[in-house]
């Protein structure tokens, strides 16, 4: 699989390391059920078959997380931009 | 060819001379003196990119070469370059140049800079580097990994393509690199 780094160009995934889905938001610390949140956030995951978001970081290139728009069925990758400008999105 | 690296210890570079098959099409490596600096940009990456015309470089901010006066930027991440130069005082030449926008990083004790030739040279970097070579403009640049070894390569003209490798990782390169050109032969100058 070829991941269109945006510094890089396209790259084999071997270069990158996989984080995970890049959805999750970090809950807010001082909500009433911020331990129960904070559960979510850290140990629920969604498997979706299909479109997903993310993060991978191209720890053997230019050492920089990289949201990915992938399809989980077919490998086809529709976006990709530094994590960074996905956060300020 | 084989029989030498068999007997060879892991962390011992690879003796200078011709290893592997005595072709016309063989492959020369050569060591290269450079001093090396890691450039680092902060948020205001327009000003060092600025301040490199000082050093007469039009940085650019990509995987590429950019030449300046005995320096070149080598691009490795977004703001982020390797500088190399066969002059001393690198690391206060660009200190002077680049701060306070940009940090600088003495690398020349740890990185060492390599150069290869020769016709066969393409089909050895196809066996080592998983990039697609043909799309290398002159001055094209990448950071990527060879036999799980992290490396920045660059084609430098015509024939020559540079690498940079970690130094106490320059067994192992010269390990891979041997095996990937042995069929066509390599010339190791040491
Ligand atoms: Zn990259």
């Amino acid at each position: 699989m070829l991941i269109p780094c945006p510094y890089c160009g396209a790259r084999d995934a071997e270069e990158f390391s996989y984080r995970g889905d890049a959805t999750p938001v970090r809950p807010d610390a001082a909500a009433p059920d911020a331990a129960e949140q904070f559960h979510d956030y850290v140990y629920l995951r969604d498997n979706p078959a299909g479109a997903f978001r993310e993060l991978w970081y191209h720890s053997a290139g230019c050492r920089r997380w990289v949201e990915v728009e992938r399809d989980t069925l077919t490998h086809a990758i529709t976006a990709t931009r530094f994590a960074a400008e996905g956060r300020r999105a | 060819m084989a029989d030498v690296l068999a007997v060879l210890p892991l962390g011992k570079p690879l003796p200078p001379g011709l290893h592997g098959a005595e072709t016309f099409e063989r492959v020369a490596l050569c060591r290269l003196p450079a001093d090396a600096c890691a450039l680092v940009a902060g948020r205001d990456r327009e000003t060092v990119i600025a301040k490199a015309k000082a050093l007469g470089a039009t940085l650019c901010d990509g995987p590429r070469r950019s030449a300046g006066d005995n320096v070149a930027f080598i691009g490795t991440g977004p703001g982020r370059w390797l500088v190399l130069s066969q002059e001393s005082g690198l690391f206060t030449r660009l200190d002077k140049t680049f701060a306070p926008e940009a940090s600088v990083f003495a690398q020349g004790g740890g990185l060492v800079v390599l150069e290869a030739s020769g016709p066969a040279l393409p089909a050895v970097l196809a066996k080592l580097v998983p990039l697609d070579l043909e799309k290398f403009a002159l001055g094209d640049a990448a950071t990527t990994t060879a036999a799980h070894i992290n490396l920045t390569l660059w084609r430098h003209d015509e024939n020559h393509w540079r690498f940079v490798v970690g130094r106490s990782f320059l067994a192992a390169f010269l390990r891979a690199f041997a095996c990937a050109a042995a069929e066509y032969g390599l010339d190791w100058a040491g």
